[in-house]
């Protein structure tokens, strides 16, 4: 895989694996014999968002009243801007640290 | 890769728990429109009618630029099928303006080739796309350090998306640290709005009240 990703390589074994009706149910949509070869290594990395915790339903940014400035994309208020990727790390539990580390207040990123 | 199928080995979705974090299905490595459609209604199936996508249809393999013919066609027809469309593009406002016009959840311009770590290569036209923009303008790979994701912020985007100056840095979480702080100081200084540039010095110590 050119781009390894975590989660990407996870739902390929998933497919072959695990929700085999799922996948039916996906080829009798779009009626097609099978997934190629594109399609089983497209979902090879995603990124994350922190999660908001309230749903904004498109309201606009300044009416959010616990996420200061937030970022409001599809309705939904997010509070990092930053938006990492999860593959190309060396295990697990690297993506969550550097993940985690958004989670930090402003104050953290004092010298 | 263990999502819960296997108990009692490292899941994904321990590291990352759904309901902190949101996840966002990448077509990455979709070459054409209907690889990048049919992806996308995978992901949505897997993850139980979740709407947001990266929308990224790659046109060439030494540059991983973008092919914005078949990123028009696919995002055409995946906001008209409900997707929430965050699309990877060229830093070309016109570009940009359309997939607006067409209904995308947010426009995410290049700031370099994918991985490059070569930084924004054209603040102006990133500014343009910023200027014109109802949507999140959200810059989306080559950037390197902090200081690149600092000026993005800096020019008015909503945000930066990255993988690689993280996960390849020597040490990955306190670049991670770095990128963070990095945000949060280029969005402070756009929003406080900085100096005008000029060509000559301004003392910052009063003239009045000297002894001559």
């Amino acid at each position: 895989m050119r781009r390894a990703g975590l989660l990407c390589e996870a739902w390929t074994a998933e497919l072959s694996n695990g929700v085999r009706s799922r996948s039916e149910r996906l080829r009798d949509v779009e009626g097609s014999s099978g997934q190629t070869s594109a399609e089983r290594t497209a979902l090879q990395s995603c990124f994350v968002f922190r999660r908001t915790m309230h749903p904004m339903n498109a309201l606009p940014q300044t009416a959010s009243p616990d996420i200061p400035d937030p970022l409001v994309i599809a309705g939904r208020a997010y509070r990092s801007r930053l938006l990492t990727g999860t593959g190309k790390y060396k295990d697990l539990d690297e993506t969550r640290r550097a993940t985690e580390v958004r989670k930090s207040s402003p104050s953290r990123c004092g010298a | 890769m263990n999502l819960g199928q296997n108990p009692g080995e490292p899941n994904l979705l321990d590291a990352l728990p759904p309901d902190r974090y949101t996840l966002l299905p990448n077509t990455a490595g979709c070459h054409t429109a209907d690889e990048c459609l049919r992806t996308c209604r995978l992901a949505r199936e897997l993850l139980d009618g979740h709407a947001l996508v990266k929308l990224e249809t790659i046109g060439d393999q030494k540059t991983l630029f973008p092919d914005i013919i078949e990123t028009l066609a696919a995002a055409e027809v995946l906001v008209k099928d409900g997707f929430d469309v965050m699309v990877y593009t060229t830093d070309d406002p016109l570009i940009a303006r359309r997939f607006e016009e067409m209904g995308c959840a947010a426009v995410m311009p290049l700031a370099a080739p994918i991985g490059s770590g070569l930084g924004i290569q054209n603040r102006y036209t990133i500014m343009e796309i910023v200027e014109n923009a109802k949507i999140p303008v959200i810059v989306d790979a080559g950037v390197g350090t902090a200081s690149d994701a600092a000026l993005a912020m800096e020019l008015g985007c909503d945000g930066v998306l990255m993988n690689t100056a993280i996960a390849h840095a020597n040490d990955p979480v306190l670049m991670a640290h770095a990128m963070k702080c990095a945000i949060e100081a280029g969005r402070a200084a756009f929003r406080a709005g900085r100096i005008p540039r000029k060509r000559y010095a301004s003392a910052s110590s009063p003239v009045d009240g000297m002894i001559a």
